[in-house]
């Protein structure tokens, strides 16, 4: 007892038994005094802890850390975009001095939750007159009341996320035909519904545009009035996507809404361009005006028809990387090869160097019809440290069109631009190769589950003298053309046969594949030609340890590189009695 | 060379173009000039400034950040921290929050940055129960306020 304080013990020492309820009344008052003691006892230790050192401004932005940090990528792909507030409790509910830091901090209260109406009020509360960024995800439900009573505070909405997972009708349509405030700091605006019955674009949104808007994603819309979209000269980035009820714009229409972005650095457009149904019969006397004069990133992706309206009316901007999806299922080959071609009338890009990506896959009932994904990836900063071209180019799965394609990109291609080829899972006929083999820059060539014998082919003939490139036959100073292949220096092969069986598959080439020893020999022959300093085979069929044998004594200075598959078949005894012999002879080292 | 002189009277020579990534020390030296007289820290310790210079040493010759951003405004903030930021942030808390404090006061902001980081990092995810823990807190709070906090958790949580 007497280590507690003189009032305390006289407290505890009182006995006036003849008015307890007076005693028990102080003793109470004293409790209170003591918890009031401890508190500020508390309250200044806490003062003492090395975090409470720093100054408040500098811990409110580690609040604003720990509240806006973005959610990982998979929290987002499993459960939608949402605003955690476990925050909370992690600032504002530690002790009294965070709570006055947090609570004096609008910026921290500003990204609205809707978990339930009470901390959506609150958030509006604390937050104060800080710019509000609203995100809500309509996946069990319609929009509750207090989504609407957040977008009520419209002067100060800096950015709105709207997604509807929500299978039935959704109500984000109804929410932006009937919201109807001005937006005068809004930047972002994100709304999204794919699933549902998608939503009426721009409704009546924006009665006084969004002057700000610098970011604008509207997946699964239906813009009736392309002229009342909240485009404006602050606009850098725009995705639309159409819902698959929606109506397509007219030329005009579509044109008149890019003009209005001429800042706009990335566009992305799905199921969304213009298609001009007569075209055919109403000659085109020239192309619209070129819009979007600073654009660096472009994705189309749409029917061919679509995709031929925008190269027929449109200057393609000078963008960095260009993809064009074609979406449609097609079973002429040729279609690809004309859309191919209207985009290089349509789009002259100085291009310097990057990859030139084309995937065919093909439809899964209907073995002859075919989708095509082009994508150009380009850099134009890197290629203006030097003045030679440097491009690489991927084609996949294309395999009745593959000599028309390669035809209709010389434009871009060029005699020289061509810095390295890979063909995987393609049909490449001698034509092909023809047109490969005069690349004079092309100095790597990857072939991937395709039948090569086209490229001894074209190996066997050159070297023979049948070839005569084009450009220097036509000179006409009657001297030989370049070698083929004249920078060829790599060579990897994957997932290919040096024997074939089936006798659809020998058709690429007059080169019969039929013997897997003669193959590999009619190779290095030719081969030898070049100063080669890599040859990979990874997982090819025929090819032995005795023919990476002769591979290696015959490049003495390139790095042959085998994976060491043998197909049961191609394998003899013989050989696998070499390989226990050199693994003998390995641990024996 | 510029001279600093520390709160616990220790001289540092250190060259220019590291010294100036610290934007207060910049604009001190373009407002001053060439002086031999040392420029004073008196809310920097010997030690702390050690672990600065080590930090601006490092980023010597690297670009300094843009510095009209407000740390403060809303938008998505990574906690992302490079690598050998991490392995210079890994030092004892009392030590950290002093970086901070120094790294506030010369006004270096990209080390501020980092710092803010670290210290978030630490508490995300975390309750409050957890942060008291780490950091040596005690919880302070009227019982109204607790009442209040237990009434604010079950709104967060409501779905």
């Amino acid at each position: 007892m007497s280590m507690w304080s003189t009032r305390t013990q006289h407290l505890l020492q009182a006995q006036d038994n003849s008015d307890r309820p007076a005693h028990c009344t102080k003793l109470d008052h004293r409790v209170f005094e003591l918890e009031v003691e401890i508190r500020a006892i508390k309250s200044f230790r806490n003062t003492l802890a090395p975090i409470n050192g720093i100054p408040p401004e500098i811990l409110s932005i580690i609040f604003i850390i720990v509240a806006h940090c973005p959610q990982s990528f998979l929290d987002l792909e499993t459960r939608g975009p949402y605003v955690d507030t476990t925050w909370i409790q992690s600032t504002s509910h530690v002790c009294r001095q965070w709570r006055e830091v947090a609570l004096v901090c609008p910026a921290l209260w500003a990204r609205i939750s809707f978990a339930s109406p009470e901390i959506t009020e609150l958030m509006l509360l604390r937050s104060k007159d800080a710019p509000l960024s609203i995100v809500y995800n309509e996946s069990h439900q319609t929009f509750p009341h207090h989504v609407l009573q957040a977008l009520f505070h419209s002067h100060r909405l800096k950015a709105i996320e709207l997604r509807s997972d929500y299978y039935q009708s959704s109500s984000l349509g109804t929410l932006l035909t009937h919201h109807s405030r001005p937006m005068p700091i809004l930047q972002s605006l994100k709304l999204r519904d794919m699933v549902g019955s998608g939503f009426h674009f721009p409704g009546r949104f924006f009665p006084e545009g969004a002057p700000a808007l610098r970011y604008l994603e509207a997946r699964g819309c239906n813009i009736s009035h392309w002229q009342d979209l909240p485009l404006g000269t602050n606009l850098t980035t725009l995705h639309l996507e159409a819902h698959r009820t929606s109506n397509r714009p007219t030329v005009e229409e579509f044109h008149g809404a890019l003009v209005r972005v001429p800042c706009l650095l990335e566009l992305s457009l799905i199921n969304i361009l213009p298609v001009d149904e007569g075209r055919y019969g109403r000659p085109i006397s020239q192309r619209l005006a070129p819009i979007l004069p600073a654009l660096r990133v472009m994705h189309l992706e749409d029917t061919s028809a679509a995709l031929s309206t925008l190269f027929l009316y449109f200057h393609i901007p000078p963008c960095d990387k260009l993809e064009v999806f074609n979406n449609e299922t097609v079973n002429d080959d040729g279609a690809i090869v004309d859309l191919i071609a209207q985009l290089g009338s349509s789009w002259r890009p100085d291009v310097h160097c990057g990859t030139l990506s084309i995937f065919g896959s093909f439809d899964g009932f209907q073995f002859n019809q075919q989708t095509y994904d082009v994508s150009l990836k380009f850099h134009q900063d890197e290629g203006r440290l030097g003045s030679e071209r440097s491009l690489h180019l991927n084609l996949s799965g294309a395999p009745g069109a593959t000599s028309g394609i390669l035809s209709s990109f010389r434009w871009l291609l060029g005699p020289t631009a061509l810095h390295s080829f890979t063909g995987n899972n393609l049909r490449l006929p001698v034509p092909a190769w023809n047109m490969l083999l005069q690349q004079l820059q092309l100095a790597e060539i990857r072939i991937e589950k395709t039948a090569f014998g086209g490229f001894i082919d074209a190996l066997i003939q050159s070297s023979a003298g049948e070839h005569q490139p084009q450009d220097h036959s036509n000179s006409g100073d009657g001297k030989a053309g370049p070698p083929p292949f004249p920078s060829l220096s790599c060579l990897c092969l994957k997932d290919i046969h040096f024997q074939i069986y089936e006798f659809g598959l020998m058709e690429s080439g007059l080169y019969k594949l039929n013997d897997a020893n003669a193959a590999v020999m009619s190779l290095v022959d030719c081969l030898k030609r070049y100063p080669m300093r890599k040859i990979s085979i990874d997982h090819c069929y025929g090819f032995t340890r005795a023919h990476w044998r002769i591979m290696q004594q015959e490049f003495p200075g390139a790095e042959v590189i085998w994976d060491k598959y043998e197909n049961a078949h191609g394998s003899e005894l013989g050989e696998l009695l070499e390989e226990l012999r050199d693994l003998v002879q390995e641990w024996g080292n | 060379m510029v001279l600093l002189l520390t709160s616990d009277n220790e001289m540092f020579s250190v060259a220019e173009d590291v010294i100036k990534r610290s934007a207060y020390i910049k604009n001190m030296l373009e407002d001053v000039g060439e002086s031999d007289l040392p420029i004073p820290l008196p809310n920097v310790e010997s030690n702390v400034l050690v672990k600065i210079l080590e930090y601006c040493e490092h980023y010597r010759g690297e670009p300094l950040p843009a510095s009209d951003v407000d740390p403060a405004e809303i938008g998505d903030r990574s906690l992302d921290i490079a690598d050998w930021d991490q392995k210079y942030m890994a030092v004892d808390q009392e030590m950290l929050f002093e970086i901070i404090l120094a790294a506030n006061y010369l006004d270096i902001k990209s080390l501020l940055d980092v710092g803010c980081k670290t210290v978030a990092k630490m508490m995300k995810g975390k309750s409050s129960e957890e942060i008291r823990t780490l950091f040596n807190i005690a919880n302070d709070f009227t019982p109204e306020e607790e009442a209040q906090i237990r009434k604010e958790n079950a709104w967060a949580e409501c779905r």
